[in-house]
């Protein structure tokens, strides 16, 4: 498991790498507002079930933090409010 | 308006891959799909397709919320639209290990048989995960079933599994 565990940690440095880098171009191109957690994922995993349930775990959290401050998003909620909760005033 | 009306979503960009809708509650969700090309060991045109389901309630007003079938239907639509393209591979992982966690999983498989995804042309392997540590989870892939490469996805899968798996 630790072979694999170290070839996996490697490829996913070595992608990441890449990754990182098209991330960086995008993100001046574009929201510079959005982030990431990708960069966290480079820390080789002991178990990758609790590894995955982590990632997941801090992936939510990161949406609801990211929400609670990016006031773009916010818009975005506010229009769709008005649109999907229109029973609301039945 | 019926129930199996979905919401109106948005897109928030091809790098975040991630969607936002609101429901008739004022209840807003945030379906994210994360690249995890690090969990299949497979050859790139697959490992680098596979992305995690993430779905998020990010916000919820006080008291207790009606059930909503039309939330079904709106993650079903964005799911649609995140597999056009047609390599996408999504992962969806469930702790085992808790009663909470057993239920999403069942709810989950409940959603993929009611809207019908086999019959609209797209596949769920799912795999059971018992690691050396006792944690125990599950994972499911979905990918269309037209994929070139699902044979190789499957047994992608299934190494991995007998990677992770503690022998019984």
């Amino acid at each position: 498991m630790l072979i694999y565990e170290t070839k996996l940690y490697k490829k996913c440095v070595l992608k990441k790498q890449c990754f990182l880098l098209i991330e960086n171009q995008e993100k001046n191109q574009t929201d510079k507002t959005m982030k990431t957690t990708e960069q966290k994922l480079t820390e080789p995993p002991k178990s990758l079930g609790r590894w995955l349930m982590e990632s997941k775990r801090q992936t939510q959290k990161e949406m609801q933090e990211e929400y609670r401050n990016n006031p773009v998003l916010q818009a975005i909620v506010s229009e769709l409010k008005k649109k999907n909760g229109k029973f609301r005033t039945l | 308006m019926a129930n199996s009306e979905p919401y109106e979503y948005r897109f928030l960009g091809d790098f975040d891959n991630s969607y936002i809708f609101t429901t008739r509650y004022d209840v807003v969700y945030r379906i994210r799909f994360k690249p995890s090309f690090y969990v299949l060991d497979a050859e790139p045109a697959i490992a680098d397709n596979v992305y995690e389901l993430v779905i998020a309630q990010i916000e919820k007003p006080e008291g207790p919320i009606p059930p909503d079938e039309r939330i079904l239907y709106t993650i079903a639509g964005i799911a649609e639209d995140f597999f056009k393209k047609d390599l996408n591979i999504a992962i969806y992982v469930c702790d085992d290990s808790h009663g909470k966690g057993k239920a999403r999983k069942r709810k989950f498989d409940g959603w993929f048989v009611y809207l019908n995804f086999e019959g609209r042309g797209f596949m769920k392997i799912d795999q059971g995960f018992h690691e050396a540590d006792g944690f125990s989870y599950s994972a499911s892939l979905i990918f269309k079933s037209e994929n070139r490469l699902k044979i190789q996805i499957i047994t992608a899968l299934d190494e991995l599994a007998a990677k992770y798996n503690q022998p019984k």
